[in-house]
């Protein structure tokens, strides 16, 4: 059985590269697979000492600092999994040469798995906020599963870019040097850090169509109002996505055939 | 590994084909059919060409026209100077690089050396090294572990087997790497070069390993510039060149004519054009072999000659050997005779070599006329009879004896 192209070999072999790569990443450090969870968990506490108690941030309209915090990592936490995606996916095949140069497999499993290893800092972040949740006295709610389905959106859309930023990455390596930069603004290009209704309301009409912000939104809707996210931002989404995964593999596997001249 | 349909598709074809042919031929396990392979040369302009894909881009070609073909339990040699196309044509046959043009057809999981560079993280240490190496290559679970320990044995790193391998040594990086590629039985390997790494002891092992696999029916390519190795191990080769197959035949008239190496013209003595290229003769007869010659001079013609036979793998030895001794001395065709009572050869075929040689002047033999495999022009010796159990049969005796100490 096929499914775009992959078989049950190529899905195995997809594990084990995302094992691959969560081994490498902190291979030769002594705490090892311990920074893959401390990284994002010293981010995000960083970010609530410096929102709930330096700066005493508030949302319009509320009480404490903790719901800004809250609010802020609600939308950051999706977004650190989402840079963390493409940065990892877009060098992936250029930073693995040596499996491409000698193994015969399908290369777009290398930032597929990149792709995916955004999994680790979204489940940290998750964890976090739901225990900022908790502690500041919201009950878990059924309606908080309803991040699911954007999750599995959110990486279909991001693998879709990693595939197409990998293959470019490959001829021209810039593309990774470029990446930081063009994420973070984009980071502050969304209204992400600030709500929507900070924005100019002529750029707000634009803005809510921002993939990024329909993601966040998607976060957020769920987890801090117990609300669906709007339907129409679902279907705009999985539209996204499906364009993105699609575009990104054959926009793969049309150049994979010139790797050979590069790697 | 190289996509389940190719494998899959190819072994349907192969046994249809043992079928028609009653088996009598080994089934061709590699085989590639007007393969070419092109790589694109990519600079400030058509790299962009390529990305938003315009008119086609310019391109180098590695190979051309490759026509090749492996049958079950053989090595092809690919001999060929640096640059000539063999690493990307072994890669092509892996299903590393897609070919440009042609067909290839893989039977099997392959097993591929394409160079030394370790395909991973120098962090890893030599098991972990191992052990993902076996796990992308598809094996699982407790056979893994299995593998794993004949691994840590035949490298022979002892504790630097649970060290980074930053800390290796070119040679122990080499152990290990050839270690882990040959660690899967019964399959199909691509070769670039490496039996000549290690010291003489871990090549030995190399050897030995490769003959064992090719007894276990493996087959396979091996790719490089070392001629001994491929006259050790593959009984027919090829020379690559600037992409091309410029040469092939049996291994040691390729290699040959690869070194360029000069061959005796003949001016004062020949074997005559009426030599047969076939002997025949019958286990443990008695044999008579009648070689014609031409002496075309007034001087002494020495001749000799030997039974040699060879083993893949192992390379060529000698069995029976007749030192050289005069045979002429005046210009005339003659029929030298060799007899051999009670022929101590078992059935099968031999190569037989002949040299016609002159005194030179410190006492040292000329060569005048050479028939052997190392020119690439022998005489076979064909043997027929009741199979034996040794090569050569020998008046011996055995049996255990209990010692009384």
């Amino acid at each position: 059985m096929q499914i775009l192209g992959f078989d049950r070999a190529d899905a195995r072999r997809l594990v084990n590269f995302l094992k691959m790569g969560l081994r490498d990443r902190f291979l030769g450090s002594t705490l090892g697979l311990v920074w893959a969870i401390a990284n994002p968990l010293l981010m995000m506490g960083i970010f609530t000492f410096v929102f709930a108690f330096v700066f005493r941030s508030r949302l319009p309209g509320a009480e404490t600092s903790l719901s800004f915090v809250i609010w802020l990592i609600s939308g950051y936490g999706p977004w650190l999994a989402i840079s963390d995606s493409l940065a990892t996916s877009t060098g992936a095949v250029t930073g693995n040469s040596g499996l491409v140069k000698n193994l015969a497999f399908k290369t777009e499993l290398l930032p597929i798995a990149g792709s995916l290893m955004g999994l680790v800092p979204l489940a940290v972040s998750t964890c976090y906020l739901v225990a900022l949740l908790v502690l500041s006295g919201t009950r878990p709610s059924l309606s908080w599963l309803a991040i699911l389905p954007v999750l599995v959106l959110q990486f279909v859309f991001i693998t879709g870019i990693g595939l197409c930023l990998a293959a470019v990455n490959v001829f021209v390596r810039d593309t990774a040097m470029v990446l930081p930069n063009v994420l973070m603004i984009l980071l502050f290009s969304s209204p992400i850090f600030y709500p929507l209704s900070e924005f100019p309301k002529a750029v707000q009409g634009v803005l809510q169509f921002h993939p990024f912000h329909v993601i966040a939104e998607g976060y957020r809707q769920p987890l801090l109002y117990r609300a669906w996210p709007a339907p129409w931002s679902l279907a705009y989404l999985a539209v996204l996505s499906a364009l993105a995964l699609f575009g990104g593999l054959v926009f793969f596997r049309k150049l994979k055939g010139y790797f050979d001249a590069r790697i | 590994m190289p996509g389940s349909s190719r494998t899959g598709g190819l072994l349907a074809t192969a046994v249809a084909g043992a079928a028609g042919d009653e088996g009598a031929v080994a089934r061709s396990v590699i085989e590639c059919r007007d393969l070419s392979k092109t790589f694109v040369v990519l600079d400030g302009q058509s790299i962009w060409r390529v990305i938003f894909g315009g008119d086609s881009v310019k391109g180098f070609p590695a190979l051309r026209n490759v026509t090749v073909q492996v049958r079950q339990g053989e090595f092809l040699g690919v001999l060929g100077r640096n640059g000539a196309g063999k690493s990307t044509l072994l890669r092509t046959l892996g299903g590393v690089y897609a070919p440009t043009s042609g067909t290839v057809r893989v039977a099997g999981l392959v097993s591929a050396i394409y160079e030394l560079g370790m395909a991973g993280n120098e962090l890893l240490t030599g098991h972990d090294f191992a052990s993902r190496w076996l796990s992308l290559h598809g094996t699982g679970g407790r056979q893994i572990n299995r593998l794993l320990s004949e691994i840590a044995e035949f490298a022979e790193l002892g504790a630097y087997f649970d060290n980074p391998i930053y800390t290796y040594s070119a040679g122990m990086k080499a152990r290990l790497f050839f270690s882990v590629a040959t660690s899967l039985p019964g399959q199909i390997y691509l070769i670039d070069e490496v039996l000549s790494v290690g010291d003489e002891h871990f090549q030995t092992k190399c050897w030995r390993r490769l003959r064992e696999r090719l007894a276990a029916g493996a087959s396979g390519i091996l790719a490089t510039h070392d001629w001994t190795a491929v006259l050790k191990l593959c009984r027919e080769a090829c020379v690559l060149e600037r992409g091309r197959i410029v040469d092939r035949g049996s291994s040691p008239a390729v290699v040959q004519r690869y070194l360029g190496l000069p061959q005796p013209r003949g001016d004062s003595a020949a074997f005559s054009p009426h030599l047969p290229s076939v002997y025949c003769a019958l286990t443990e007869e008695d044999t008579t072999l009648s070689i014609p010659i031409d002496v075309k001079v007034t001087s002494p013609i020495w001749f000799a000659c030997s039974v040699e036979s060879f083993r893949q793998g192992i390379g060529w030895s000698h069995l029976l050997q007749v030192e050289p001794r005069p045979v002429a001395s005046t210009p005339g065709l003659y029929d030298i005779q060799v007899a051999i009572p009670t022929l101590p050869l078992s059935p099968g075929e031999y190569s037989l070599n002949l040299f016609l040689s002159e005194r030179g002047p410190e006492g040292t033999f000329v060569s005048v006329d050479v028939r052997s495999w190392a020119y690439g022009n022998d005489v076979a010796l064909a043997v027929a009879g009741e199979p034996r159990e040794s090569v050569t049969i020998l008046p011996l005796r055995w049996r255990g004896r209990r010692s009384l100490s």
